[in-house]
């Protein structure tokens, strides 16, 4: 591999974004291996990545929730707010604090007159001089009449918590990962993706053609069903783990995965994943209703 | 040449020893498969801070360990192909320690905001080419703080290794927009970064310093 063939066919880069077959690959390692200066070129040509990276990282500002001062001021003001509400709260309407403003006589209603034959309990006959007493049995609606309050704007649907979406997979779906070298293709049809099956499952089924050289270990590739639950992705709990039958056709070797699966309505997710390089190929979603 | 490596090894370590290229290129890929699983494994996870992703720890590591492979080869004697690959994990281990460091030591070298260590006034050659490439990269960060936040997002994107197809979904733009803005944004900031560091070594070899790289 020469220098006019790794300059014209952007070799460098590609090397460094993973992006060269592994043809290409062995021959620029080699080409490395017998020239110092190309080696460097590369080294420094990694760093100027890097470079761009944490320059660009250092230039975009940090969502709110990331920096700390603002989470702290969030927090501090979410207490200034709840105990304003607590303060502004109307006092509970049992036994009032002996501190409340004494009310004129005038102003209240003369103690209802028991009914014939029936105990006196709920409002004794106080003995003069004892106002705060005769406080307790003053209704506090009576004081402070209370405005109607406008009924609260009722959302018009509601994501069940089954469907809401992933906060981390969700921007993944339906995307590819070029890191990744070994899938040409992937054969996904959201019409045939599950079918409902007799005894209430769901058929599952995934395949694609692999851009792989030379035998493909059964074991490679794994497919995986999340839910839509954050902490069961990152407690690394899911729900299926599919091993793609690998075959060839037409010369190709192609995988495909299909399963029988027993699912409560709501979001899943599924990952294709290649064993060998510990990678993430593919992401995508359905739902079952 | 698999069968040659492994079944008449004498002769295929003499064409390693001749430089032939095709024995080479078979050795890098036996290697590929043999050791880079091994280092997946043994880098489970970088250390915090660390500004890259395990991928690229891991490809830097390996390559960091043929070169070294390389050098050691040349006064080694070896029997079979597993005398080989013996010398090759213990070289990817040592990489694999030297590499922490390395990326440690860059991080506070040329990705901080921290002042340079006195050190780097020191007048030997590795401090010198240190200096040269951090003032390099300088002149880098204060151009990528000028362009443009598109072209940003857009660079930063290509580099985490996403399609064109998805930073266009990103970004909003199209995918030829995307493509000629990456293009014509990582073409001059290649072209400041080398020929910077070309300008201070010559200035350095001028002023009686070192030689040119």
């Amino acid at each position: 591999m020469d220098k006019d063939y790794i300059d014209r066919n952007n070799i460098i880069e590609r090397y460094l974004l993973h992006q060269l077959t592994d043809e290409e690959r062995h021959r620029f390692r080699t080409a490395l291996l017998f020239d110092p200066k190309l080696r460097e070129e590369v080294e420094h040509t990694r760093l100027l990545h890097r470079q761009i990276k944490a320059s660009i990282a250092r230039q975009q500002p940090r969502a709110w929730y990331q920096n700390r001062s603002y989470l702290g001021l969030g927090l501090f003001a979410l207490l200034m707010a709840a105990v304003l509400i607590w303060l502004a709260l109307p006092e509970p309407s049992a036994p009032s604090s002996p501190s409340a403003p004494a009310i004129p006589k005038s102003t209240t209603a003369p103690p209802k007159q028991p009914a014939a034959g029936a105990e006196q309990t709920a409002v004794p006959k106080q003995p003069a001089g004892q106002a705060d007493d005769e406080q307790r049995t003053i209704p506090r609606t009576k004081r402070q009449p209370a405005t109607p309050t406008p009924e609260k704007p009722q959302p018009i649907a509601q994501l069940e918590p089954s469907y809401a979406p992933h906060p981390y997979l969700d921007q993944f779906t339906d995307s590819y990962n070029r890191n990744s070298q070994s899938i040409a293709s992937l054969t996904r049809t959201p019409d045939s993706l599950y079918r409902r099956g007799e005894d209430d499952s769901l058929l599952f089924q995934l395949g694609g053609r692999l851009r792989v050289e030379g035998a493909v270990p059964a074991e490679r590739f794994v497919v995986r069903i999340f839910s839509n639950k954050l902490e069961d992705f990152e407690s690394f709990r899911p729900l299926y783990n599919l091993s793609p039958a690998i075959s060839m056709d037409e010369g190709e070797p192609t995988f495909s995965a299909a399963a029988k699966l027993q699912l409560q309505p709501g979001l899943y997710y599924y990952l294709l994943e290649d064993n060998e390089a510990e990678d993430l190929i593919y992401t995508g979603k359905f739902i079952v209703e | 040449m698999e069968e040659q490596a492994k079944h008449a090894f004498p002769s295929y370590c003499d064409r390693l020893r001749a430089k032939d290229p095709a024995a080479w290129q078979w050795l890098m890929g036996h290697f590929e498969e043999r050791v880079k699983p091994w280092l997946f494994q043994k880098v489970a996870a970088l250390p915090k801070g660390y500004n890259m992703a395990r991928q690229d720890f891991v490809e830097e590591v390996f390559a960091q360990a043929t070169y070294k492979f390389y050098d050691l080869f040349q006064n080694g004697h070896f029997e079979t192909l597993s005398d080989l690959r013996g010398l090759m994990f213990r070289v990817a281990e040592f990489a694999v320690k030297e590499g922490y460091q390395k990326v440690k030591r860059d991080q506070k070298l040329y990705f901080s905001d921290e002042i340079a260590p006195e050190s780097m006034n020191d007048m030997n050659a590795e401090a010198q080419a240190e200096k040269r490439k951090q003032e390099a990269l300088e002149t880098v960060r204060a151009f990528i703080r000028q362009l443009p936040r598109k072209d940003q997002d857009i660079l930063g994107l290509y580099l985490d290794g996403l399609s064109f197809q998805t930073i266009a979904l990103r970004t909003g733009l199209t995918e030829p927009n995307c493509r000629k803005r990456k293009q014509r944004a990582l073409e001059q900031v290649k072209h400041l970064f080398f020929s910077r560091l070309h300008w201070i070594a010559a200035l350095v070899h001028t002023l009686g310093g070192l030689p040119l790289q």
